[in-house]
């Protein structure tokens, strides 16, 4: 279990609020699924939890700690693909070597993953190169390099197609059995369904709703909720 | 000069020789034949002065790039207050007149100048110093320029790694790389080509501080016109030379350019 806590958090741009305020005190398990219509403010949610972004007021902790004191503990997959100009190796290598693993740690380590992420054969291949499924795997795989306890993700297979998403799907499986937590914004509810342990809404910048997937899908608290399952 | 080669050389007797009496009964195609030969033989007069220049004019490449590469990327990397005007500042200084930058030099390095006392006038260091000062402003808003959108791209990646400020400032300087030298090679080339700022600065003394430009520009006005082709021909070479490594980069950088999607 992982202790995320949102003390009054708000979030505003030029004058406007976008998100909050947010209380919130949730213990995570397995996968988090962050749901919510598009323009909720389902990616401000999660770049706030990883500090990408900061809020203008209150505070977010995470096992007690700062936000912004913790990312080491944590992976973060973007929406859009972000590759450094490297070979698919050295992106995935990038969060070891700013945490200044040594060379021979690293490399073993970028076997395991790149077993995993089924890239070995295209390790040393400029990642511009890859697919949109191959390159949210070597995202995937990156975020995971340095054992985080968690992997926030911000809809990653919104961009890829439907074999591309199963393939990622069953690596997110295979990880999350492994003891992994994911936090994961989707707009994807037949997929969520199928993964989500617990489930937070967010509507208009708000945490509408928080409780496990399998109340959540079938009784859901709130009207927008309901409909939004509904897909309306 | 291009004009020169082209034209047939019977006509030339009047052309090529305005500038010295003596010589106005050589043809042209003469001194085209003894430039070629002094080129070939390997003259030391002439060698002397294309390995100073590129002593000079490399060493001044060099102390720039160390200053400009790092200042350039924080520049792209930087987030504060008066950042745009540091970069417009750096672009319009492109575009400093070469003699004035020498007259500038000449001023600090003279004897009663600030750093007068260190004799430097009149040496290669000075010409050193002229040229850094020349194509720092290039090198730094090449690189920012170059490096803004890498780090735009960048950006969220390497703070959601959590990243320092040393490691990206590295990343980004390793990654843009193929830009960053055809800065590097634009700062050289205006180096090597410029002549204001070295001939005050370093006189334009035989053996010590004559570099090509200088000489072309001496040894035409002489009547002299064997070096100066010969230089001159060496120059444009050096130019062709630094421009084909440039496009060469970019299409090797171009593979590598597609960072998002």
């Amino acid at each position: 279990m992982i202790n995320l806590n949102y003390k009054s958090v708000s979030f505003s741009q030029n004058g406007t609020n976008l998100l909050g305020p947010i209380d919130l005190e949730i213990n995570l398990r397995g996968i988090t699924n962050v749901l919510g219509y598009n323009g909720a403010g389902k990616s401000l949610f999660l770049e706030l939890c990883h500090a990408l972004i900061m809020p203008q007021s209150g505070q977010i902790r995470w096992d007690g700690q700062p936000a912004n004191t913790t990312r080491d503990s944590r992976g973060y997959i973007f929406q859009h693909r972000i590759t450094l100009r490297r070979s698919v190796k050295n992106n995935i290598a990038l969060p070891m070597q700013a945490a200044g693993w040594t060379k021979n740690i690293i490399n073993k380590r970028l076997d395991e993953l790149l077993y995993m992420a089924k890239l070995t054969s295209k390790a040393n291949e400029p990642a511009s190169t890859l697919s949109g499924g191959e390159a949210q795997r070597m995202a995937l795989v990156r975020a995971l390099a340095t054992y985080p306890k968690l992997v926030i993700m911000d809809e990653p297979t919104s961009s890829l197609d439907p074999n591309a998403t199963t393939e990622f799907e069953k690596l997110i499986k295979k990880i999350a059995s492994s003891g992994v937590k994911f936090l994961w914004a989707t707009h994807n509810v037949t997929q969520a369904k199928q993964f989500a342990d617990d489930v937070i809404f967010i509507a208009s910048g708000k945490v509408a709703e928080y409780s496990p997937g399998d109340i959540f899908f079938i009784a859901p608290k709130t009207l927008i909720a309901q409909q939004y399952i509904k897909g309306l | 000069m291009v004009c020169v080669l082209l034209c047939d050389g019977t006509n030339f007797s009047t052309l090529a020789l305005r500038a010295s009496p003596q010589q106005q009964e050589r043809h042209f195609l003469e001194i085209l034949n003894t430039t070629l030969q002094l080129i070939t033989s390997g003259d030391a007069t002439l060698w002397g002065i294309v390995a100073l220049s590129l002593r000079i004019s490399l060493s001044a490449t060099l102390i720039a790039a160390v200053l400009a590469i790092p200042l350039g990327t924080g520049l792209a990397m930087g987030r504060f207050v008066g950042r745009r005007i540091i970069i417009m500042l750096s672009s319009s200084l492109m575009a400093l007149p070469p003699v004035v930058v020498g007259l500038a030099i000449y001023l600090i390095l003279s004897r009663a100048g600030p750093l007068g006392e260190y004799g430097l006038l009149f040496t290669p260091t000075a010409m050193i110093i002229a040229q850094s000062v020349l194509i720092f402003p290039i090198i730094l808003a090449l690189t920012t320029e170059a490096v803004n959108p890498l780090e735009q791209t960048y950006r969220p990646l390497l703070h959601s790694v959590n990243a320092s400020h040393w490691f990206r400032l590295k990343t980004l300087i390793i990654d843009a790389r193929f830009a960053i030298f055809t800065a590097l090679l634009a700062g050289f080339g205006r180096a090597i080509a410029e002549v204001g700022a070295v001939i005050i600065v370093g006189g334009n003394i035989a053996g010590l501080t004559r570099v090509m430009t200088t000489t072309i520009a001496l040894e035409t006005s002489k009547g002299n016109l064997e070096l100066a082709l010969a230089l001159g021909l060496i120059l444009i070479s050096l130019a062709i030379i630094v421009n084909t490594i440039i496009h060469s980069l970019k299409s090797i950088g171009q593979k590598y350019q597609r960072t998002s999607r």
